[in-house]
């Protein structure tokens, strides 16, 4: 019961002061307008968006949420990274030392509430495209659909991307991490297997393309061939990890905190 | 006096912003051996380590730490103004990264690995020998000042470096499809060594964007001289 009133507590308070940064948004929507401007160039994406009745609904709202985890979570997970040194920088993780409270409760609230909060542009940006789709062709469909690839596309990568952008700074310098997350992003996402090896085309891409093709028979990322059982495993995998990353920060803090 | 401040400078931001970019250079390198093993040529890659990484990281560093100093309240009650002692900061990093990015540079010369722009491959040896820098100094210049600038404009290190990733991202993976069909991005084509290197209009481009990065540091300097924006700074995050 103590545990879960941590939890409540670290998560508002976390989620409150990360929804409040007005940098959130600004960067969010900067990345978006850059993004959306040079696809309208794109002809292929643009023919797709003037004929979206002419485009199976499945097929649209899929693309829509690959879309989602293309370049933004780039821009989440950096923006999440300052906020456990934050915490060392400004002696409140001192302060919250001496409180009875425990340690993996708080830490799971702030895991939760931070991402959550930074993934909210993302949110409601997911549901402007949704509700455009089902303006333009009128089918309920898009509705249960729209859930449906949210919770088996977008949410794996936001904990995968919220669990790592908090725990790995812990031990990275700060910048290091940013840089290092965008060039892995990049490389293990993002990056057609050809000449160079990359692990894009496995089932550890938090991009969601195995789930993406497994669960929908469509995607944007390098997942082509992917089974219904492979994006379950991957689906899988990425939330079993994002929780082994929670719980090795956690004893890696209260290791600190005894061996200080 | 001078060497005071200069060693002041260095330790400020910490040994890691300093040893991060030869770190870099050093994996990029061990990754090239490893892929001329597996018969691919490293010659992209490594220029791409020198166009696309080595600037970014740099900008990610400069808009975490140029503005970063815990005696900033003291630092403005100093006669010397802040905006200068940032701005030697700023030469500093941008200094450091271009002495690394010239021994990778002359390395890479050394053992013939470059990929050198279509532009310029009938050029003479010592014009195509300082154009080649270009390759490097140009995104170089861009990325540090827009880090200094962004970071002085949304007064936060985080978003300052999530700006610059996404538009490191964003020239990445679009710009390089669209530019034949889209001429007037040109101007803007921070990579196009790495992404287009048969582009006709290499050197006109890598003009236009230095000019951008000159353009950003008077703006960076009005800035500087926004106190209350400093110290709200500090205190935002």
């Amino acid at each position: 019961m103590m545990n879960l009133s941590v939890f409540a507590g670290a998560f508002n308070y976390e989620f409150r002061m990360q929804v409040r940064r007005p940098i959130i948004w600004i960067v969010q929507f900067l990345t978006t307008l850059l993004v959306a401007g040079f696809i309208s160039r794109s002809a292929g994406i643009l023919d797709m968006l003037i004929h979206l009745q002419s485009v199976a609904i499945l097929e649209s709202v899929v693309y829509w949420t690959n879309f989602m985890n293309y370049v933004l979570p780039i821009a989440a997970g950096i923006l999440i990274a300052d906020r456990l040194p934050r915490d060392q920088r400004t002696k409140v993780q001192e302060l919250l030392t001496t409180t009875s409270a425990s340690l993996r409760a708080r830490l799971f609230g702030k895991y939760l509430g931070c991402t959550l909060a930074t993934w909210l542009p993302i949110c409601l940006l997911y549901c402007l495209g949704i509700c455009f789709i089902f303006v333009q062709t009128g089918n309920l469909m898009v509705l249960p659909l729209a859930l449906e690839t949210f919770a088996t596309i977008v949410l794996p990568c936001m904990f995968f991307v919220g669990a790592f952008s908090i725990a790995i700074p812990a031990i990275l310098w700060v910048p290091l991490y940013q840089f290092l997350f965008l060039g892995y992003w990049f490389w293990g996402n993002l990056y057609a297997p050809k000449s160079i090896p990359t692990i894009s085309a496995t089932l550890l891409t938090p991009a969601g393309g195995y789930m993406s093709q497994g669960f929908f028979g469509v995607t944007m990322f390098h997942a082509t061939h992917a089974t219904a059982f492979q994006g379950v495993e991957s689906f899988v995998l990425l939330l079993i990890l994002s929780m082994l990353i929670m719980l090795a920060l956690s004893s890696y803090l209260l290791w600190q905190q005894t061996r200080h | 006096m001078v060497l005071d401040r200069w060693s002041y400078d260095f330790k400020l931001p910490g040994r890691l912003a300093f040893l991060t970019p030869p770190l870099m250079m050093g994996s990029f390198a061990l990754i090239a051996v490893l892929l001329h093993t597996l018969g691919v040529a490293p010659a992209r890659f490594l220029s791409s380590g020198l166009e696309m990484f080595l600037p970014v990281v740099m900008g990610i560093i400069v808009a975490t730490t140029c503005m970063h100093d815990p005696a900033l309240e003291l630092q403005l009650t100093l006669p010397r103004s802040y905006a200068s002692t940032a701005l030697r900061r700023l030469c500093f990093f941008t200094g450091w990264a271009a002495c690394i990015a010239l021994l990778s540079s002359g390395l890479i010369a050394l053992f013939h690995v470059e990929y050198p722009p279509q532009q310029i491959q009938n050029w003479s040896t010592p014009l195509q020998a300082l154009a080649t820098q270009m390759i490097w100094l140009v995104p170089l210049i861009w990325f540090v000042a827009a880090g200094f600038c962004l970071s002085l404009l949304t007064r936060s290190r985080t978003a300052s470096s999530a700006l610059l990733a996404s538009i490191w991202i964003i020239e990445t993976l679009f710009l390089g499809n669209i530019i034949d069909k889209t001429p007037w991005l040109q101007p803007i084509m921070l990579f196009p060594t790495t992404l287009a290197p048969g582009a006709s209009f290499w050197l006109s481009s890598r003009l236009e964007i230095l000019l951008t990065a000159l353009l950003l540091l008077p703006v960076s300097w009005l800035l500087l001289r926004n106190t209350e924006g400093l110290l709200k700074g500090i205190s935002e995050e």
